[in-house]
């Protein structure tokens, strides 16, 4: 997006922030609100296609009581927790890798955020582990639905949910990564100042949204 | 004064300005990567005026099929793809974009005295997301004789063999784009008015964008991810919408409509806004009931938003949610009629100048009532069942859909074309096509009502002897229609190229972006705009141009 | 060209939290880890599965609440922000809402599975109804 190169170091030790868009010009602070604002909405969006899939676990419990019980106690609960760990540490580094890179700490930012992208790539492991064990029993959903040890009506429905919910999410977890890499590399370059951090946050608010998209996908599927 | 389109301005014959943004920059890449907001409106007008005409010969070809009541010019199986076609392309490819994408993108910077969206790199993917959209659902459509109609309602959506999957893709991308023009307007009306311009001396046109984008935002991924749904149901068997598996066909009703029922209101909304600057225009009086109008656009989005369930009162939905979203859906009539009477309240002792965009004007409201209270009829559970999937539906919505909103659309083609392009078009003409469309209108769609109250039902290939005559009356309504949009067509690009300039406010009007030569410059104004007046204000004092007639306002 | 200024918009100070001890992060990130352990230990309490759900539910959106104030900064960000996070979760309730209570009186309100009422005679009934169900409609 911005040249990088056509942009000179500053004393401080970061490069000196590119200048205001010109329909913005004279006011950076309705800029900075206009950007922070945007990704806002683009999260209510994102909220908003999961909830069909909320929705659709809503109605499926609702109809097969039983069924979904089962299945939640085949869930493994040691990696589901062990996930859920994962990526609320990942938000807290991610956190501070924004709160760095505000204060013009690129190089502290740059290492916070490999530390979020390795927490997220260990989720990815772990949600992979799961899911072969799944293919494994059979525990799939529709017409592959070939799991003996649910035994009341409706199970196909649960794994149905199950796959579309955390396989949605998981996709999010891979955008998010591509993002935290993305500004990984600018913070490598040194390229955030307190002037100029909106793309750290951005990002950072991206990987939150996936944290709390999580947050009920975590008790809804493995302990109610 | 019965002001021609052809009367400059006050102050001698107009001159075309030497620099403008039509102008600047004239190569092929300068337009394909524009991040111009005004350049941008003008790829979308392009892309939107070829959905529009093939969206009218699909129309056409199920008109002249329709003629007799057996087979006529085409299969049947032909006949299920081309109202499929007709309806997707019509929603998702023309109307969905039609008036925000193009009038929005183009007006609403210059209406608040901005330079540009706040975004316009994303105003730009927007574009190119929905020509991709487009080009994928046109072409899945062709390819695959896509034959659900537009509603892609499951089962038969998601076991027919004919693909749906390229459509849904397209579906799903074009919905991007809507999701990143809303977001962006949200953006630039929150961070870009210009000092002065407070929330309430935004023009109405804003207002009703404002709430548009609201909608766009907040329902538009809810498709999104009914159409991922239908597509991986269609293409793996998971059953989410497959009651033999133990799924539900009514949540993807629910789904659906959450979207598909305030898409209407993107539709209708900024159609709405366009009246409401073009009426205050024409009859030269401020508007009355500024802020009611403005209040009820976002009344309108936000009740618009629980009243989906008024499409499934014969689908098995529960009887609560039947009886609740009836009482909704009626009191998308109150606003509705909020607005109609403060617009017959603007026209009240106004000083009227019958121009083309006047005539649509009273298409509109004609179209918009007729439409609304037949709506609120299909809202009575007990009515809806006799019409249900019948004609009367069909004439229903497209008195709202086409009727409201093109008349809405060619109101402001009619009223910015000068300002778009610095010419004027042909009045009378234009006045000719604008009764023939307005009459072409009740022609195909009246007949409609009939038959479906008649109990012919939607979506049939053939029908019985004694629905004939007006089955005809129908199609040659929609052959006036027809013959209006084709008159447009000439007269205006005639008027692109040998049309008279038309000097910056050619109409006399009080709307911020008539402040600004025609076509306006590439940074939207010359000088710094004042905005001294509140918008909509043809009081003679704030005026004092003696060329024009002004409506003393109480 | 007009000097663009957000109207209407708090100046953009509003960050102040920002320069705050990065020391605020850790304090949330260990309430989440023990809400995390809580609504997990609250999952193993034998109670009704309504009860299970409403816990689990609630302890989300505490912790939901937790991770958008502060890992999100909302907690002191431009009220724009707020409003629009709060009416996208009021729409995913509108739209549960309604689907809910569709799925839940889809058959209690629907005469279709009321079974035929025990207490009336059934011969008062019989004689205002078509014979059977296979004789041929009038
Ligand atoms: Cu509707």
């Amino acid at each position: 997006m911005e040249a990088t190169s056509a942009r000179v170091m500053t004393a401080e030790g970061y490069l000196a922030p590119p200048p205001t868009p010109h329909h913005y010009e004279g006011n950076p602070a309705a800029h900075k609100h206009a950007v922070r604002f945007g990704m806002w909405l683009f999260l209510a969006t994102e909220i908003l296609l999961f909830a069909g899939l909320f929705v659709g676990y809503a109605v499926f419990r609702t109809d097969f009581p039983e069924a979904f019980d089962q299945a939640a106690r085949h869930l493994s609960l040691f990696l589901g927790t062990t996930n859920t760990l994962l990526l609320l540490t990942s938000s807290l580094t991610v956190a501070l890798a924004h709160h760095n890179a505000e204060h013009g700490k690129n190089r502290n930012a740059f290492w916070l955020l490999l530390v979020s992208i390795a927490m997220g790539g260990g989720f990815l492991c772990i949600k992979a582990i799961e899911y072969t064990e799944k293919f494994r029993e059979g525990a799939l959903p529709g017409r592959f639905f070939a799991f003996s040890e649910i035994t009341a009506p409706g199970g196909p429905m649960f794994y149905v949910v199950y796959f579309f919910a955390t396989g949605l999410h998981a996709l999010h977890v891979i955008v998010g990564m591509s993002l935290l890499t993305w500004v990984a590399i600018r913070c490598w370059h040194k390229e955030f100042s307190p002037t100029h951090y909106a793309p750290v946050e951005n990002a950072g608010l991206y990987w939150h949204l996936v944290d709390l998209v999580w947050i009920f996908l975590y008790p809804l599927l493995y302990l109610v | 004064m019965s002001s021609s389109a052809s009367s400059a301005a006050a102050g001698g014959p107009a001159v075309f300005p030497e620099h403008h943004y039509l102008n600047n920059g004239t190569t092929v890449r300068s337009w394909l990567l524009t991040l111009d907001h005004k350049r941008i409106a003008l790829l979308y007008l392009s892309v939107v005026m070829v959905s529009f005409l093939l969206g009218g010969i699909f129309a056409m070809v199920i008109r002249l099929e329709l003629l007799t009541p057996g087979p006529t010019i085409i299969e049947a199986l032909t006949y299920n793809r081309m109202f499929t076609l007709h309806g997707v392309v019509m929603i998702f490819l023309f109307m969905i974009p039609a008036i925000p994408a193009v009038f929005g993108n183009f007006f609403l910077p210059i209406m608040i005295g901005a330079k540009d969206v706040a975004f316009p790199r994303w105003n730009l993917v927007s574009f190119y997301l929905y020509f991709a959209g487009a080009v994928l659902a046109l072409w899945g459509m062709l390819n695959g004789g896509t034959d659900t109609g537009w509603t892609f309602y499951t089962p038969y959506s998601t076991t027919t063999a004919q693909g749906v999957l390229p459509v849904l893709l397209g579906v799903f991308v074009i919905g991007f784009s809507s999701i990143l023009t809303g977001l962006n307007f949200i953006v630039t009306i929150h961070t870009l008015r210009a000092p002065g311009i407070t929330w309430f001396k935004l023009p109405l046109f804003i207002w009703a964008l404002y709430g548009t984008a609201i909608i766009q935002v907040l329902a538009t991924p809810v498709i999104g991810l009914v159409a991922m749904l239908v597509a991986a149901e269609s293409a793996f068997g998971f059953g989410f919408f497959d009651p033999a598996r133990g799924g539900d066909p009514v949540l993807f009703q629910h789904l659906f409509w959450f979207y598909s029922h305030p898409a209407v209101y993107i539709m209708v909304l900024p159609a709405m806004g366009v009246i409401s600057e073009t009426i205050s225009a024409y009859s030269r009086k401020n508007i009355f009931g500024y802020s009611m109008i403005a209040a009820s656009s976002l009344g309108i989005a936000f009740v618009g938003f629980f009243a989906w369930g008024h499409h499934l009162f014969t689908s098995g939905q529960s009887a609560f949610d039947a009886g609740a979203f009836a009482v909704i859906s009626m009191l998308v009539g109150v606003f509705t009629a909020i607005k109609v009477f403060n617009w017959v309240g603007t026209l009240y002792k106004g000083a009227i100048a019958f121009t083309a965009p006047y005539a649509y004007i009273c298409g509109f409201l004609f179209f918009l009532v007729f439409g609304g209270m037949t709506g609120i009829a299909l809202a009575t559970v007990s009515l809806d069942i006799h019409w249900q999937d019948t004609y009367f539906v069909v004439a229903h919505f497209h008195f709202i859909m086409v009727g409201a909103v093109i008349m809405g659309f060619l109101a402001g083609l009619h009223y910015w074309f000068p300002k778009m392009f610095g010419r004027t078009y042909h009045e009378g003409w234009a006045l000719v096509s604008a009764a023939l469309i307005v009459l072409g209108f009740n022609a195909t769609f009246i007949p409609q009502f009939l038959l479906g109250n008649a109990g012919m039902p939607r979506r049939y290939y053939e029908y019985p002897e004694r629905f004939q005559a007006l089955n005809v009356a129908s199609t040659a309504g929609s052959s006036l229609l027809a013959i209006g949009f084709i008159i447009i067509a000439i007269y205006l690009g005639f008027a692109l190229k040998y049309g008279p300039v038309a000097g910056p406010n050619p109409w006399g009007s009080r709307g911020y972006e008539w402040m600004t030569p025609s076509p306006p410059p590439t940074e939207n104004f010359d000088v710094t705009p004042t905005f001294a007046h509140p918008p909509h204000d043809y009081t003679e004092d704030a005026v004092g141009d003696p060329d024009f007639a002004h409506a003393r306002t109480t | 060209m007009a000097t663009p200024h957000a109207a209407g918009t708090e100046p953009a100070h509003s960050h102040a939290t920002h320069h705050a001890s990065a020391a605020r992060y850790f304090v949330v990130w260990i309430a989440l880890l023990t809400l995390t352990v809580t609504t997990f230990g609250v999952s193993r309490i034998p109670m009704s599965g309504h009860m299970h759900l409403a816990a689990a539910i609630f302890i989300a959106c505490i912790k939901v609440f937790l991770v958008a104030c502060f890992f999100m900064h909302l907690w002191g960000s431009e009220g724009t922000n707020k409003l629009v996070f709060g009416v996208s979760f009021f729409f995913v309730a509108t739209l549960l809402f309604f689907v809910l209570a569709d799925v839940a009186t889809r058959f209690t309100l629907t005469n279709s599975r009321i079974r035929p009422l025990p207490d009336i005679d059934q011969s008062i009934l019989q004689h205002q109804r078509p014979p059977s169900p296979e004789a041929p409609a009038k």
